[in-house]
């Protein structure tokens, strides 16, 4: 049986059996693309698959389900990668998602081919499921030298150089912010009118403000999905960024976003002792 | 349109680069140019830069004509009155290799820019930029639909000069009178025999009226898109087409000036209205404006003219495989099926 039978086997279950009322999963799309279904019906679950297409993250949907005021939010089954594991995890921790709403159809992450993200990954496991998928295969030895060390390698004049050049090229499309499941702000800062945080204007200093804002509120949030990098149709290294913080929160304080649902991210905690270490 | 048409001319690559060089000392040249994997449309300094095997570029030539963000104007407030000064817009450009799709354009937001009241920045961008097309003798990109929406892969419309790629050089034919004034300084030899190009085949997608759009707007179809719809501009920000912006001041101390940028009906804050109000308050609602803008409001409203030219860019750019070909399939589809419901 591959992922695909028994992913589609379970998903019927659980419809039929009224578990959930949707399957947020990946479906056959158009041009040899997969793309992601929210599955309503027995018959739609038929049409959900997985395979080594899945690079999305699809965490990013359950906000789609989050409660509207005192309404019980309705539960919902969704295919879960590690990465976006994390994320569930991080959405519940900061009160987006309630666990107990969410079947984790978890899937064990054969890395996705071609997607930079994943050569840096050694996650085969979700850290949360309600029920595992396929079988985790050892991961792949790390490769030489990655974007990251090539860019720690330049000066600090050499790399400012190198991000005025990659946000010269952003259009403020938000496809990355878009596609954050992390990124679920009501009004991105980047937007809000009154009082405007920044103009409208699509510039470089516009550009830079938006990018280095987003990356600050991802320190310690980033699940390292990649998929903002993924998804730019400018093919600037949004994740370039994002992956250097999260590697700085590792090693400043040995914590990784989303590993767990309870301990909350470093820069969301305060404790008096650490006035101390204030310079 | 010229009187008496200029033979055609052959050019090989050294005589076509050689050109550029000589369009580069009288004005800016836009050409397509690659950067890693990505070929973009943007200015050049050299003919070396020029990436001559381009398919379909990133973005589209819309921020050549409308960029996108400008100043409209900058207000100043002197001891006595406040002074007004108008930017400087409409320095001479040729855009250089534009494909058929992207040249069409032209017509459509000429259709809006310059009907009354006619806007002044594009008026005078428009008057002073140039066109050297690239006809589409191959299908450039899988993604290609023009002749879906009545474009042709050959087709001229709106350029200056026409480049077929032939032979490992290319055959130039000048299609205006300012296109003879731009190929006067190319070198190459005059052709014996005009060169008649042949259209390739482009897979054929059903085109829907108005009344079909008319006929689905209600149809869940729009819902279901919607829930797999990240709500990101791309679609509208590389589109040739897509002209929604906004317009803002910024400024302090007696300073200011009115900034008109890109917006997009795909992003969720775009048609909230002063009372708080959405109109369309879902993905799905916002993303069935974005198609019926161009295949049922605009033609409707401008002669039948499409906003759309079946370039692909947001086929192929779109991050959830929401893919407009096949959304021009579902809207035949379904408004036949409505039909045939309504009439038992």
């Amino acid at each position: 049986m591959s992922v695909t039978d028994d992913l589609r086997r379970i998903a019927r279950e659980l419809l039929e059996s009224g578990r959930v009322t949707r399957v947020i999963g990946y479906e056959e799309g158009r041009r040899g693309q997969v793309r992601p279904l929210v599955a309503r019906t027995v018959e739609e679950a038929g049409r959900l698959l997985f395979d080594e297409r899945c690079a999305r993250n699809l965490a990013l949907y359950l906000l789609d389900f989050k409660p509207q005021g005192e309404e019980e939010p309705p539960a919902v089954a969704v295919v879960l990668k590690p990465c976006d594991a994390r994320a569930l995890n991080v959405l519940v921790l900061e009160n987006q998602v309630r666990r107990e709403k969410v079947y984790v159809l978890g899937v064990a992450c054969p890395g996705i081919p071609g997607k930079p993200a994943c050569a840096s990954c050694t996650e085969r496991i979700p850290p949360t499921f309600d029920l595992l998928l396929g079988k985790p295969e050892p991961p792949p030895a790390p490769a030489g030298p990655d974007d990251l060390s090539r860019l720690l390698a330049l000066s600090p004049e050499e790399r400012r150089r190198f991000w005025a050049e990659q946000f010269r090229r952003c259009i403020r499309c938000y496809a990355c912010r878009q596609v954050c499941p992390m990124c679920y702000c009501e009004v991105c800062i980047a937007e809000k009118l009154d009082p405007p945080w920044e103009s409208i204007a699509i510039a470089p200093s516009e550009n830079e403000f938006y990018h280095v804002l987003r990356a600050y509120h991802l320190i310690g949030r980033c699940i390292e999905c990649g998929e903002c990098e993924r998804v730019c149709p400018m093919g600037i290294p949004v994740f370039l960024y994002q992956r250097y913080l999260a590697e700085e929160v590792r090693q400043t304080f040995g914590f990784r976003a989303g590993m767990d649902a309870e301990t909350p991210a470093p820069f969301m905690t305060f404790r008096k002792e650490e006035l101390e270490d204030l310079p | 349109m010229i009187a008496q048409p200029m033979p055609q001319r052959r050019l090989s690559k050294e005589e076509l680069l050689a050109w550029v060089e000589r369009l580069l000392r009288e004005r800016s040249v836009i050409a397509p140019v690659r950067s890693g994997e990505r070929t973009f449309l943007q200015e050049i300094s050299a003919p070396s830069e020029v990436d001559l095997e381009v398919g379909r570029p990133v973005n589209s030539l819309k921020e050549f004509l409308f960029p996108a963000t400008e100043t409209l104007f900058r207000l100043r407030r002197g001891k006595r009155a406040v002074r007004m000064e108008l930017p400087e817009v409409g320095r001479l450009q040729v855009l250089f290799l534009v494909r058929p799709c992207d040249a069409a354009a032209l017509t459509s937001m000429d259709a809006l820019f310059l009907g009354e009241p006619a806007d002044f920045y594009w008026g005078e961008r428009r008057k002073n930029t140039a066109l050297v097309g690239l006809a589409c003798l191959a299908v450039p990109t899988p993604e290609c639909f023009c002749t879906t929406v009545g474009g042709s892969p050959i087709g001229t419309a709106n350029m200056d000069v026409i480049l077929y790629a032939q032979d490992g050089g290319y055959v130039a034919e000048a299609l205006t009178e300012r296109g003879e004034a731009l190929l006067s300084l190319a070198g190459g030899a005059a052709m014996e025999q005009p060169f008649v190009p042949q259209a390739p085949e482009l897979p054929p997608f059903p085109c829907p009226p108005i009344e079909d759009w008319q006929r689905v707007f209600d149809d869940d179809y729009w819902q279901r898109l919607g829930e797999r719809c990240l709500g990101c501009k791309i679609c509208t920000y590389n589109c040739p087409t897509c002209y929604c912006f906004d317009i803002r001041d910024r400024g302090t101390g007696g300073r200011v000036e009115r900034l008109r940028a890109w917006d997009a009906c795909t992003s969720k804050h775009y048609s909230i209205e002063a009372s708080g109000h959405d109109p369309r308050p879902t993905r799905g609602a916002r993303l069935r404006n974005r198609f019926c803008h161009k295949y049922f409001y605009f033609p409707w409203r401008y002669g039948g003219t499409l906003l759309c030219t079946g370039c692909g860019r947001c086929v192929a750019q779109c991050p959830v495989n929401i893919d407009l070909t096949e959304v021009l399939e579902e809207v035949a589809v379904r408004a036949r099926k409505g039909e045939e419901a309504r009439q038992g």
